[in-house]
Formats: structure tokens, C-alpha cells, sequence
């Protein structure tokens, strides 16, 4: 196909732009992190200077002051964020730990067997997937209010584990392994734990990456039900933490250089996971779960 | 699906597909969906369902406690009667009507561009996928603060001699910021999603449409689209179920004002629940708009799903 100069300029110019629209505001979110919150976090915003932009100070203290809680939250940053923190990566390992296992279990079924009920399961699994959750949070506070459940561990990670997508990201996967070759690890003795551990995972581990991912980054970016859910800072996650110290809820003062470091660590926890992963999350969502 | 009867006295009605493994016991399948479907139904349905439960009750307070009661459809009733229902509605189908076209309209466009970026596609994905780990409250303080009275936007405004703006501070401003600031957060997952999509259409069958003489234009509109159509109806009915229960920008940024223009029917839900104690009305409100919702993907898939073999 011959195409005219206009037509191969054209997507390069709208990717970089899309890729400004997004790495710009990214990049002022960690160069204003690293600005002195004595000087102001702010300067060279309003008058504008294009200094806004550059890094030519490394102050650290707006992350030190993370790590050293502080009482009065009038003062510095609240004492919640490294607790917060630590509840979110407890809350979306768990999650990822449990939510892989129990949906690639409950995939297999679907993929492999049939038996009466299925389809009235597998609907349900569907119904789970388009009802959204925050249609559901208010309803379901009241059953974990009246389980004696909020403010706990169980409250914020038990709801999150059962995923529709995951499911169906498995399922795919599962529908694509050879049954010749489950036969034939069977028919040499091998126990269908053995065949599930040595056949099936390494030819779906695409399906595992991302379900993890789906579950990971759902759990972590989770702010409603939290918000919802917990009652005191022991059990607060990393964004009820951020959204408190940036003054968005519950009527504290911002600290706006607490607000950019934890919104700076809050963001790179999950690239740092999800980004050298990137190959297998595509294949396996973005083409695996919408190629039929 | 051709299947073969299990050899199994017990559940002479369990089958298995065509070459799956041999089934010795009738309850494997139902021991591996057990947690699944217990979680779904705990944390699920019977949410759903007692949700509906709630939404009949109301509270009649006597002799210093309270007592449950069952109220029929009072709450329904209550909640389309209330001042704040109108302008609540009104916000939420302005929200969806602009920021679900604007989504998918965008995605498509950036997932078309990516088929055609060579080896950069790569570098532009990666930076599409840095958007897929935003949250919400990452998200909306980046934004606040960069559309603040005395944020970066107006800096730059005021440095190009620009009358500097409201933002999210005005009625007349406040719900396309938040639109914006949605699709900011939406657009670099569904981009990835399409480039999925179009990367599997084999590009031989747009080739020969275009030897047989069709434009560009014709090509996508006729080739490409009905080949993305199980993409473009799953983006839909996500995006209309998600974008229907709009939520924490109301809750992080706006407040749900000024002047209500940002009181989206979900933020309307979370009032009624936690300041003002009537939960009955507050799921009521929910459940009216899943109904909508549950209308509007029905006729999405009636429309798409129609001719899917």
C-alpha cells in the first residue's frame, strides 16, 4: 500500500502528543516532589517559569518526612502514610496470593468440564463482572457492618479476591491448552495436580501475570470501598493516606510536599511492577482477552 | 460441543468436553469453584440482593431506639421527589454522554496511530501502560493542583496574557474539568486495548480491501470496525457501567458543587448514607440507576451483538 508523507506523519505527531499530555504532568508530580518545602513546592508555577519544569534541586525532606511521622498533622505529614503504605502492600499481595489461585481454579472448571449448574455459575461470574463494585459498596458496607467486619483486614481484602476478569483471562488461556496434551501427562501416570503444575502453568503464565496485574492494581488503586470501610488510621491504605495529607478528605490542612512524595511513591510501586512485566500484560490482556 | 458420557454411577449426568481429562470424581469441578462462587455470593449477589432488602426498609424511631420496618416503595419515591434528584441525574448523563464518546472516540484514534508508529510503538506503549497505574487520588490531586486559582495552568495563562480561568471552581467549568481529567485517566488503558484488537485483524483482509479500490475511509468504516465490533461493545458496556457510578472526582475535587453541577447521582447516594443516615433512600438511588444501566448495556448488546456469530 503506498501512503502519502501526510499519512505517516500524522500518527507520530498525535503519539507525541499524547505521550506530552501524559509524561508532563508525571514529570512536574516527581520535580515538584523534590523541591524545598520551605521555598514552597510551588515556585515558578504562578508567575509561570519554565524552572517549573526542571529539577535543579534535589531536596529530600518532603520523602524523609514520610518515613518520620509526625503527631500533629498541622505541622508535617500525617502519621499515616508508612502504615498506609504497609496495609496496601499487605491488602494487594494478599489479594493477588488468594485472587490468582481461586480464579484460575474456578476457570479451569468452567474450561474443562461440564456439569449441571454450569451455566447458571458461570452467569453469575458474568453478573459479578458487569455490576460495578461501587454500585454494590453501599449495600455491602451494611453486610460487613452487621459480619462485625469493618476496620478489618478481612473487610478490605476478602470482596476484591473473586475477579470476573480474572476469570475470564483465565479461561481463555485454559481454552487454548491442547487437551492431547493433558492426555497424554495423564495417560503417563502423572496426578492432575502434577499435570495442572507442570503442564498448565508454564503455557498460561501470560494469564497469570495479568490476572495478578488486574488484581494488584485494582486492590492498590481501591479508594472507595477503603473509604468506606476503615474507621481509624491502623487499617488506612496508601491512597486514603494520600488523599488525606493533599487536605481532600476529612477536613485535614494539606501538605502539599508530603502530597507529591507520597503521590510520587504511591505511583511508582506499581510501574515498578507492572512495567518490566509489560510484555506478557499485553499479550495476555490485550490480545489473549479480546481475541476470540 | 460434542461430549462423552462420564462412566460415573453416581452423577451419570456429569460430562466433560470432547479429550478432557478423565473426571474419577463428580465433585472436582465443583470443589474448584466453591471459594469463587462463595465470595461472589457473600460479597456479590447477597449485596445486590440485600441491598434491595434495605431499600424497602425505613427507621420509625420510638420510645429513645430505633426500629426497622418495611416501607414499600417509599424510598423510590422519596428519592425522585427530592429537590437535588433532577440536577443529580442531569450531572451523571452529562458526565457519560461527553466522556464515553470522548474515550473510545480518542482510544481508537491513539490505538490506530500506534499500529503505524513502527519500532517507537514500543516506547508509546510503555508510557500508555504508566497510565494504566494512576489511581484515582493520584489522579485528581496532579489535576487540582495544576488547575488550582494559582496553579501551573493559570501561570502558563497568565504568561501568554490569557484571562486565567476557574476551573473546577465554576459551575459553568467544573464537570468538563472532571470529563477531562476521566478520560486523562481512561484513554491510555482503552488505547492499549484497540491496538490489541487491531493487531489481531489479519492485515491481508485490509489489503485486499484495498486493492478492490476502497478509500481509507471506507476501509475503516467497513473492514476495521465490524472486526472490532466484541472490542468496541466490551469498552461500551464498561465504560457505561463505571463512568454511570462517577464518584471520587465529586468526592476529591468538587465536592459535588458549585452549584451541584458536579452532583453525580453516586455522590448523591454516599450523602444520603453518611450525613443525612437513610441508607433505605441511598440504595434506592443506586438500584434506580442500575436499572438504567442494565436497560442501556441490554440495548448495547442488542444492537452489537445482534449479528456476532
Amino acid at each position: 500500500m503506498r501512503r502519502s508523507r501526510a499519512s505517516t506523519v500524522v500518527p507520530y505527531v498525535v503519539l507525541a502528543a499524547v505521550a506530552a499530555v501524559y509524561l508532563l504532568p508525571i514529570w512536574l508530580l516527581v520535580v515538584t516532589s523534590l523541591r524545598s518545602p520551605i521555598a514552597g513546592v510551588f515556585k515558578d508555577w504562578f508567575p509561570f517559569r519554565i524552572e517549573a519544569f526542571v529539577p535543579y534541586e534535589l531536596h529530600l525532606e518532603n520523602y524523609l518526612k514520610l518515613l518520620t511521622p509526625v503527631a500533629d498533622g498541622r505541622t508535617g505529614v500525617s502519621p499515616d502514610y508508612g502504615r498506609g503504605l504497609v496495609n496496601s502492600i499487605l491488602i494487594a499481595g494478599t489479594t493477588v496470593v488468594l485472587g490468582t489461585l481461586i480464579n484460575a481454579m474456578a476457570a479451569f472448571a468452567f474450561s474443562r468440564y461440564s456439569f449441571p449448574g454450569r451455566g447458571i455459575l458461570f452467569a453469575l461470574v458474568a453478573a459479578s463482572f458487569l455490576v460495578p463494585f461501587e454500585a454494590i459498596v453501599i449495600p455491602l458496607y451494611t453486610i460487613v457492618n452487621g459480619l462485625g467486619l469493618t476496620n478489618t483486614y478481612f473487610a478490605l481484602i476478602l470482596p476484591a479476591v473473586a475477579n470476573g476478569i480474572a476469570i475470564f483471562v483465565f479461561r481463555q488461556f485454559f481454552l487454548g491448552v491442547p487437551n492431547d496434551l493433558f492426555e497424554a501427562a495423564l495417560l503417563d501416570g502423572a496426578s492432575i495436580w502434577q499435570v495442572i503444575w507442570r503442564v498448565y502453568l508454564p503455557l498460561t503464565k501470560p494469564a497469570f501475570i495479568a490476572s495478578g496485574i488486574v488484581l494488584f492494581l485494582g486492590q492498590w488503586q481501591a479508594y472507595f470501598w477503603p473509604l468506606v470501610i476503615v474507621r481509624d488510621h491502623s487499617m488506612w491504605t496508601a491512597q486514603l493516606a494520600v488523599a488525606t495529607i493533599s487536605g481532600m478528605v476529612r477536613d485535614q490542612p494539606p501538605d502539599f510536599g508530603g502530597m507529591f512524595a507520597s503521590a510520587v511513591v504511591t505511583l511508582v510501586i506499581p510501574m515498578v511492577l507492572v512495567l518490566p512485566l509489560q510484555r506478557h500484560f499485553q499479550v495476555a490482556f490485550f490480545i489473549g482477552g479480546t481475541h476470540q | 460441543m460434542a461430549t462423552r458420557r462420564l462412566r460415573d454411577k453416581r452423577r451419570p449426568a456429569v460430562r466433560y468436553h470432547e479429550g478432557s481429562p478423565s473426571l474419577r470424581h463428580w465433585w472436582l469441578p465443583y470443589a474448584l469453584l466453591s471459594p469463587a462462587i462463595f465470595l461472589i455470593v457473600v460479597f456479590g449477589l447477597s449485596a445486590i440482593v440485600g441491598g434491595f432488602v434495605v431499600s424497602l426498609q425505613g427507621e420509625r424511631f420510638s420510645s429513645g431506639h430505633a426500629e426497622t420496618l418495611f416501607v414499600g416503595l417509599r424510598n423510590y419515591v422519596a428519592v425522585i421527589g427530592s429537590s437535588i434528584f433532577a440536577k443529580s441525574v442531569l450531572a451523571t448523563a452529562e458526565y457519560n454522554l461527553v466522556a464515553n464518546p470522548l474515550l473510545v472516540g480518542s482510544a481508537l484514534a491513539i490505538g490506530i496511530a500506534l499500529t503505524r508508529a513502527g519500532r517507537l510503538a514500543t516506547f508509546f506503549q510503555s508510557t500508555l501502560l504508566l497510565s494504566v497505574c494512576l489511581s484515582w487520588t493520584v489522579t485528581l490531586l496532579i489535576w487540582r493542583s495544576i488547575l488550582s486559582e494559582g496553579g501551573l495552568a493559570n501561570g502558563i495563562l497568565a504568561a501568554l496574557n490569557l484571562p486565567t480561568q476557574p476551573f473546577y471552581t465554576s459551575a459553568s467549568q467544573a464537570l468538563w474539568v472532571t470529563v477531562a481529567i476521566s478520560a486523562w485517566a481512561g484513554i491510555g488503558f482503552w488505547s492499549l486495548v484497540f491496538l490489541g484488537a487491531l493487531r489481531a485483524i489479519n492485515p491481508e483482509v485490509i489489503e485486499a480491501a484495498a486493492l478492490d479500490g476502497a478509500s481509507a475511509i471506507q476501509r475503516f468504516r467497513y473492514v476495521v470496525l465490524p472486526m472490532m465490533r466484541r472490542t468496541l461493545l466490551l469498552a461500551s458496556v464498561v465504560l457505561t457501567a463505571s463512568n454511570a457510578t462517577v464518584f471520587v472526582p465529586a468526592q476529591l475535587l468538587t465536592l459535588g458543587g458549585p452549584d451541584n453541577s458536579t452532583h453525580f447521582i453516586m455522590y448523591e447516594a454516599s450523602q444520603k448514607l453518611f450525613y443525612d443516615g437513610r441508607p433505605g433512600e441511598a440504595v434506592a438511588l443506586v438500584g434506580l440507576l442500575m436499572i438504567v444501566v442494565f436497560g442501556l448495556v441490554f440495548i448495547q448488546f442488542r444492537i452489537v451483538g445482534s449479528d456476532d456469530a
